[in-house]
């Protein structure tokens, strides 16, 4: 198999994970209780977009490794950069956040440099 | 808290951001290479064997150590996000990337040719450009 499939699998769960974790972190606050920092965190760690962006993470981690496993680390690394395409993309497409005019041009830019790496 | 102290006091959380930023880099990439240095012993996955046995043999020592290495990177990360503007750590954290090549090239003997550091500068670029519109938020 292209271990090339593993390594954007990682990229696009990474992604998906930081949109689990927004999700998480952006549910109204439970302010009934007093609650003291370390029990709101904990509490936090347990919601479930939070297990769930975990857990995504983790799985990106595993293919990851597989991906390391046969491609130089030099090669697979500026890869991770496409995660600044995707995050914003991705929030215009679910939140229907604006993309500003410096964000476009920076990601045609870090476009450039992705092609450049993939040809290396 | 009178205006000396405070640009004081800003300059302080710039300094500490900035040193949690460089613990991040040097613990992110240590745990990048200790990653690529335990799949590159473990070899490349086989064909005739199915993955599961492969993704078992991956429980080792020097991966659970890589991972803990790149969580404690996280941790670092984040600490440095409540220092420093986003603007800032995002464009000063593809510093990495001028590390991995230097480490993968000492360590692993990987072939680190121009259009690669090329590469890395077009994205670094971007990654500055990009990061202009976040200074205010």
């Amino acid at each position: 198999m292209n271990p090339h499939i593993y390594l954007f699998s990682s990229i696009i769960l990474v992604t998906l994970s930081q949109f689990a974790f927004k999700k998480g972190v952006s549910l109204p606050e439970d302010t009934s209780e007093d609650a003291g920092i370390i029990q709101k965190v904990i509490k936090m760690l347990f919601q479930r977009h939070i297990i769930a962006g975990l857990l995504l993470n983790g799985v990106a981690a595993v293919f990851w490794m597989l991906a390391l496993s046969s491609m130089e680390l030099s090669y697979v690394f500026p890869f991770l950069s496409l995660n600044y395409i995707l995050v914003p993309i991705g929030a215009r497409l679910i939140y229907n956040e604006k993309i500003s005019n410096y964000r476009k041009i920076g990601i045609g830019i870090i476009c450039a440099g992705i092609f450049l790496i993939a040809f290396s | 808290m009178t205006g000396a102290e405070a640009i004081t006091s800003k300059r302080n959380d710039q300094m500490l951001g900035i040193i949690y930023l460089i613990i991040d880099i040097l613990i992110s990439v240590a745990g990048q290479l200790v990653l690529k240095s335990a799949m590159h012993n473990l070899g490349e996955i086989p064909d005739d064997a199915p993955i599961t046995d492969y993704l078992l043999r991956m429980i080792s020592l020097p991966v659970i150590a890589g991972l803990a290495l790149y969580g404690l990177g996280v941790v670092f990360w984040i600490l440095c996000l409540t220092k420093l503007d986003l603007s800032f750590a995002y464009p000063a954290g593809t510093m990495q990337y001028f590390l991995i090549f230097i480490g993968a090239w000492i360590l692993f003997d990987e072939q680190i040719n121009l259009l690669r550091v090329v590469g890395a500068l077009v994205i670094i670029s971007g990654v500055v450009v990009m990061s202009k519109d976040i200074k205010l938020s």
